[in-house]
């Protein structure tokens, strides 16, 4: 395959950036994208030019490390699918691609492609937790879970928080990152003593760091590779409602 | 207030905000659907239900501030949860790709500026009777108000009728969006049924409910009554 | 070779097996409540161990500083670990227990482990799972709410648990979000994409670390009383493995180069189950559950150089080998069985696929068997993924698998309390030379890392403290400054080599010198070759490397030259400690000592010892240290599959 790709070159967060074309023939559509970016960046550095920098890590869809928005899409084309995981058997031949960092006031670029998620720690920092000191846990089988409440927090819990979700909200919302925290902990028994303070907290913190407000576009939901479901938003705004009427927001 | 500012100055909080005017507004729009509607019924029974709104003053007062209040707050909210989003991505993408937002909901800024600027001109028209002061002229045998030949008169006109059928499209294709999004945002969803749909339908009813009276005035299934002088137009 | 013949001292205490670590420790000295706060503790690496021991030190009142090469404390390997943690609970009531998860341990490590440790280990088991349940690691469970167990290889009852096909990063989450917690609480200081490139001694003591910031460049030095290294293994020394990209020996390594024994490198477990490489672009190996040997079956045609499609190949043709070499395991047998036979049915050119790299995995009869259904109910996940990464259809072509590079058994020496031979430098996890022996059984890793970072090095390392009472130096010491300047100097290097190859290329060759030599089979011609090769190669790469950029700034090719720098000095112990084990157990197989049938031939007169390393100069040989391995319960035995 040849293929055109323009790639957004940024040399540090103060630079301004643009997006630079370079063609790259002999792509073979076995390649992942980012074994595609290897390639490319072995033909820079042939060259003598710097290589584009791009976060990525296991390279099997679960570290949540690659992050990058591919012809619009965070993620690239394929649905539930990280940018590690998608192949270039989903391009055409001659095909132009353009890829950018991850866009939001929350997410600021450090260099090309690769951007500051520091913003989803702090949110986890501040209450995305059980406060279980190490070793004084009652027996893991002294409290049954339903299958069913076990299921909807492992659905929730599944989240690898990549920001794909702020990077296609049309407000760089974190509320689906936010949502799943909150909707896994929420299901298990062991959530409960700290459900108010974890909510208000967690949304005050994703507030302060510059996250949008989300308007229920569910863009969020559609690149998450790991299919996290935009009702857990709901299920979020329910408990952020209950502490309005028990007077804790 | 402190309590209550804090909640208003948190994302959710302003969403809520959103969600709670959009509800009255919604409702404000079924209950004035209905009302239209009556003109199927006959010119008796929709100046009938015009004597019956009037009919308790501080009711009508009352009704006005509330919606006035949302309309508002929908707008102050709208302009600042618009900043904000605005401010959280300062930097656009070169290429973008919506997935799965619809068209309604991408546009929903400019279908409200289109509905509120409509709204104000339908007051004008209809209430405050500023284009046509004959309006206030017309009355039935009865000596009530004549709404039903005020409105079927005016829909005979097509540029109103068509400005009209546009702006109530508008108002659907806002709420379209509007339905799921405060259900969403108040968290009244269920683990399998979607509300996006749910919108739709209830957008589209609505849209086929006020659309009804123009159509039918213009198709003359509506029918002035028999002398019934009409100044049409006052626009 | 030097050899020491004084014999390493882990420090097992004395008394029956059972009783060893409560009696431990209640002989470790205590350190007051108050006086936590008064002492710092470095932790370096952010994974299961890591993360799990910077809470817990924290949550007891330590000063903390975590530092993660990654962006994010969360997106540490241990992520990826797919089928399960193992607990000795016996909720199944199948007859297990602490003693048989310890047996299962010790024979599944080819008796190449400590009885003492891995005791331990089987006994903390439980407790782990209670405290992931407390934190909100959401387990699998069946209709009655209780939790749920599914069974592994090597292992005949079922005492797996696990969260989906995403254990490792349940666990992972959990202990991450007991760390974000204490961060969040002041008590934890997080330091992201800060890469630890050097052990600081003053006077004998790890007194603290250098480190690079990845996004300024900075070099700065960091002190404390204590350092711990939680930075899991060395696979990626191969270039190609089932390893994170950014995974590397270089903190492990630097302290090795301070003093600290390395134990047992030649040990790497290879994983059956994997997608082979599809082309020389391939940048990693992608590992499918091996829970597929379940139902698919594993098969080459009779026929070398056969051309013909699978499904072409009539079923006379076709050689299901583990089926006929080893029929009790059939298709189940363990890891280094199975991807020892797939190298032999390939190195007879029967592999396929277009490299020839590669052996069927067939569920053909399981379809036919179970209907298709069934079959996605099992597998859909593993199946979307295989057809996913490689555009065939699993259902209707059978899938083509080979094995790969896993985890690595070996690593830095460490004593019974977890701490290496350097007083003050701790290390946990895959990091360590662990309690898994020769080979690890599924889902144990999970268990190592957490039971070191939640339940031992919290005891062991206050026992430090309060017993040797370690004074924290000030990085104005000259130990530090020193330090810096060789960090600072040894990158001015590395970016002013301006050659003309790029580190990739030199890290490809190195692992493809390692997979030849060191891989799967190993025999003394082929190490001795990669033993010559090696320096070789470090001295081009010295001489020819290509790092463009600056140092000051981001600089990923930098990073990346760091690594492999260390790994061409790496690999070359590895090969010495490979061709000085002459014997084959576990995942480290000699050609020159199998039996009749093919199978691994321990020596357990002259090999039944821990092999580590000590640095002695860059041109010399390291010395060699013995650790005996004494069983007294785990008797040791061949292990028969057939």
């Amino acid at each position: 395959m040849k293929l055109t790709l323009r790639i957004w070159r940024q040399k540090s967060p103060n630079d301004q950036g643009r997006l630079v074309s370079h063609q790259l023939d002999d792509v073979s559509e076995h390649m992942s994208f980012l074994e595609m970016l290897d390639v490319l960046n072995e033909k820079l550095l042939a060259e003598g030019q710097e290589p584009i920098a791009f976060d990525h890590d296991c390279r099997e869809g679960i570290c949540g490390t690659c992050s990058m928005v591919i012809n619009g899409v965070p993620h690239g084309p394929e649905r539930a699918t990280t940018t590690c995981q998608l192949h270039m058997r989903k391009f055409r031949d001659g095909q132009t691609i353009t890829v950018e960092p991850f866009r939001a006031k929350a997410f600021p670029v450090i260099r090309d492609l690769v951007v500051d998620r520091g913003s989803f720690d702090r949110v986890i920092q501040a209450g995305g937790f059980i406060s279980a000191n190490t070793g004084g846990a009652p027996d893991a089988n002294a409290i049954p879970i339903a299958k069913g409440e076990a299921d909807v927090a492992m659905d929730a819990a599944a989240c690898i928080g990549c920001g794909a979700c702020v990077a296609a909200c049309p407000n760089a919302s974190a509320m689906l990152f936010v949502a799943a925290k909150v909707v896994h902990l929420t299901h298990l028994p062991q959530g409960q003593p700290e459900r108010a303070a974890r909510v208000r907290e967690m949304v005050r913190t994703m507030d302060a760091e510059g996250f949008g407000y989300c308007s229920n576009h569910f863009e969020c939901e559609a690149v998450c590779p790991k299919e996290i479901s935009g009702r857990f938003i709901s299920e979020l705004n329910r408990e952020f409602r209950e502490l309005f009427w028990r007077g804790k927001s | 207030m402190t309590f209550l500012a804090s909640a208003w100055r948190s994302s959710i909080g302003a969403k809520i905000v959103m969600a709670v005017t959009g509800i009255v507004l919604f409702l404000y729009a079924i209950a004035h659907m209905l009302g239209n509607l009556q003109v199927f019924i006959g010119q008796d029974a929709i100046n009938a239900y015009g004597v019956l709104l009037r009919a308790f003053p501080p009711f009508l007062v009352v009704a006005r501030a509330v919606l006035l209040l949302s309309v508002g707050l929908h707008i102050i909210a709208a302009i600042r949860v618009t900043l904000l989003n605005r401010a959280a991505r300062p930097e656009r993408y070169a290429v973008r790709k919506a997935q799965e937002a619809s068209l309604a909901a991408r546009t929903l800024l400019v279908s409200g500026v289109l509905i509120a600027t409509y709204v104000v001109y339908h007051v004008m028209h209809f209430t405050t009777r500023n284009f046509a002061t004959t309006y206030s002229e017309l009355h039935d045998s009865a000596g009530r108000h004549d709404i039903y030949s005020m409105v079927v008169g005016s829909f005979q006109d097509p540029i109103i009728s068509i400005a009209y059928i546009v702006a109530m499209i508008l108002v659907a294709f806002h709420l379209s969006h509007g339905i799921g999004g405060f259900m969403q945002t108040l968290g009244w969803t269920h683990p399998r049924y979607g509300t996006r749909r749910l919108g739709l339908v209830i957008a589209t009813i609505i849209a086929i409910g006020y659309i009804a009276v123009p159509v039918a005035s213009l198709l003359g299934i509506l029918e002035l009554p028999a002398g019934a002088e009409m100044a049409a137009g006052g626009h | 070779m030097a050899v020491d013949t004084h014999a390493l001292n882990a420090g097992i205490p004395s008394g029956p097996l059972a009783e060893k670590w409560d009696r431990h420790r209640f002989e470790m000295k205590l350190v007051n409540p108050a006086n936590k706060r008064k002492f710092d503790v470095i932790v370096v690496g952010s994974g299961l161990a890591g993360a799990s021991a910077a809470a817990t030190l924290a949550e007891l009142g330590y000063n903390v500083d975590c530092f993660c090469y990654q962006d994010s404390a969360r997106r540490a390997h241990s992520i990826a670990a797919q089928g399960g943690i193992n607990a000795a609970k016996n909720y199944q009531n199948d007859g297990d227990s602490i003693y048989r998860l310890f047996y299962d341990t010790v024979k599944g490590g080819d008796f190449r482990a400590r009885e003492a440790n891995v005791y331990r280990l089987a006994q903390i088991s439980t407790q782990i799972i209670d405290q992931c349940v407390a934190q909100g690691v959401p387990f699998a469970r069946d209709y009655g709410g209780l939790l749920d167990n599914r069974s592994f290889g090597g292992a005949q009852v079922s005492r797996t648990f696990y969260a989906r096909g995403q254990t490792g990063q349940q666990l992972l989450l959990g202990a991450c979000q007991a760390l974000a917690r204490q961060v969040g609480a002041g008590k934890v200081k997080m330091h992201e994409r800060t890469e630890m490139l050097d052990v600081v001694l003053v006077d004998g003591r790890a007194a603290g670390i250098v480190t690079r910031d990845m996004v300024s460049g900075e070099i700065r030095s960091w002190s404390a009383n204590a350092v711990i290294l939680a930075t899991g293994g060395y696979g990626n020394a191969f270039f190609l493995s089932t390893n994170a990209k950014g995974c590397n020996v270089t903190a492990a390594f630097r302290a090795w180069k301070k003093g600290a024994l390395f134990a047992n490198p030649c040990f790497t477990q290879i994983h059956p189950t994997c997608i082979p490489v599809s082309g020389d672009y391939q940048s990693k190996l992608t590992l499918m559950s091996e829970s597929l040997r379940n139902d698919g079956r594993i098969w080459v045609p009779k026929q070398p150089g056969e051309t013909r499609a699978p499904g072409q190949i009539p079923e006379a043709e076709r050689d299901y080998y583990l089926e006929r070499r080893y029929p009790s395991f059939g298709n189940l047998s363990p890891r280094d069985i199975a991807s020892r036979a797939a190298k032999e049915v390939c190195d007879e050119g029967r592999g396929v696929g277009p490299t020839g790299l590669g052996v069927y995995l067939d569920f053909a009869d399981a379809i036919q068997r179970l209907g298709r259904n069934v079959i996605e109910q099992r597998y859909g996940n593993l199946f979307q993924m295989y057809e996913r990464i490689t555009g065939e259809d699993p259902y209707a072509v059978p899938m083509r698998i080979f094995p790969a590079v896993h985890y690595t058994m070996g690593g830095t020496w460490v004593d019974y309390n977890l701490m290496s031979t350097i007083p003050g430098l701790f290390v946990l996890g895959e990091a360590n030379f662990s309690d898994h022996g020769a080979n690890r059984l599924g889902a144990s890793a999970l268990m190592q890392g957490l039971a070191d970072g939640y339940f031992i090095i919290p005891y062991t390392l206050g026992n430090y403290f309060a017993s040797q009472a370690p004074p924290r130096v000030g990085t104005d010491h000259a130990e530090f400054r020193g330090a810096e300047t060789a960090v600072r100097e040894r990158i001015q290097k590395l970016l002013s080599v301006n050659g003309s190859r790029s580190v990739d290329t030199f890290h490809r060759e190195l692992g493809l010198a390692l997979w030849t030599g060191c891989g799967m089979a190993r025999n003394a011609t082929g190490l001795k070759q990669a033993l010559d090769r090696i320096p070789a190669l470090r001295q081009e790469f010295w001489e020819d490397v290509n790092v463009v950029g600056g140092g000051e700034e981001l600089n990923v090719t930098l990073e990346k030259a760091g690594r492999v720098a260390d790994f061409l000095e790496f690999a070359e112990v590895m090969c010495l400690d490979a061709l000085t084990r002459g014997e084959s157990c576990g995942g480290h197989f000699r050609e020159e000592h199998q039996t009749e049938d093919h199978e691994a031939k321990r020596d357990d007169e002259n090999f039944c010892h821990v092999s580590a390393w000590e640095y002695t100069d860059i041109d010399t040989a390291p010395k060699l240290h013995k650790e005996p391995l004494v069983f007294e319960h785990a008797k040791p035995s061949q292990r028969s599959y057939k």
